[in-house]
């Protein structure tokens, strides 16, 4: 059976809380990205999407030349593990609308320290479960913008 | 679809902008110059076309960051043809008409959970969240 581990990206771009809202925005035009886990000493603290920086970032009048990620990114971030099935990945995307979703580990028993070990887009599930499929072909094209 | 597109002059601020897809908790605006649709900006449109660019936000307009003069589509169209359309021009978005008239923006979400593809497009509500 696939698992997240053989279809995931392992090659992950990150920012830290402290990296300028400009500098992420620089890095998801570079990279084709919507989001950019957040990765703090090491553990995924948060995510960031482009939609953060515009609504919670300029939509509340904080300039993204003097905001950083940490102000703006979403610290609730669903997440999957490198043992969990395309299907598992494919629920949780669904009933949250997510275009890409991390994958991590804990590092200690209590589930404390969360490491990133990888990203799964909705484009590497697409081409999983049906290689024909449109959405596929759409999730691969380049952004509109 | 989403039925009430929000629409925002092409004079008006990205700040502006990113107020409006605030309030109204969208993640696209229709961008007009004097009545005329000019294009389709979207939150992502603001991030790499002007943020990543190191622009003002307060300098920069929603004319200069929008996409140009979209496809649009009739409401009477299935979502397979929907579909077909956002795959030839790889869109994300799309106005939808009815006589002429704007009736609301299509999303990739919305068709990525419409449960029918030969649904009219009329039928198929808005994703939660934008993708």
């Amino acid at each position: 059976m696939t698992t997240l581990r053989d279809v995931m990206a392992t090659d992950v771009v990150t920012v830290s809380s402290l990296t300028p809202v400009e500098r992420a925005a620089e890095l998801m035009r570079e990279h084709e990205l919507g989001s950019l886990p957040v990765v703090d000493d090491g553990v995924l603290t948060g995510i960031v999407t482009d939609r953060d920086i515009v609504v919670r970032g300029l939509g509340q009048g904080r300039y993204p030349s003097t905001t950083q990620v940490g102000d703006v990114c979403s610290r609730e971030v669903h997440t999957v593990e490198p043992d969990h099935t395309v299907k598992v990945a494919a629920k949780l995307m669904r009933r949250h609308a997510l275009r890409r979703i991390p994958v991590v580990e804990t590092s200690d028993a209590a589930g404390e320290r969360v490491r990133l070990k990888g990203m799964v887009s909705i484009g590497d599930l697409a081409l999983v479960q049906d290689p024909e499929s449109p959405l596929a072909d759409i999730s691969q094209a380049p952004p509109d913008s | 679809m989403n039925p009430k597109p929000i629409v925002i002059d092409a004079k008006s601020s990205i700040e502006r902008a990113a107020e409006v897809m605030r309030a109204n908790d969208v993640g696209d605006v229709l961008v007009v110059d004097n009545g005329r649709v000019q294009g389709i900006m979207t939150d992502r449109d603001i991030v790499v076309r002007a943020i990543a660019d190191y622009k003002h936000p307060a300098a920069t307009l929603a004319g200069q960051c929008c996409s140009e003069q979209p496809q649009v589509i009739s409401a009477d169209a299935t979502a397979d043809q929907a579909i077909e359309m956002m795959r030839h021009h790889a869109l994300r978005r799309l106005p939808v008409v009815q006589d002429d008239q704007l009736v609301g923006i299509l999303s990739l979400g919305d068709l990525a959970i419409a449960e029918d593809r030969r649904s009219a497009l009329a039928d198929i509500s808005a994703a939660k969240s934008n993708l």
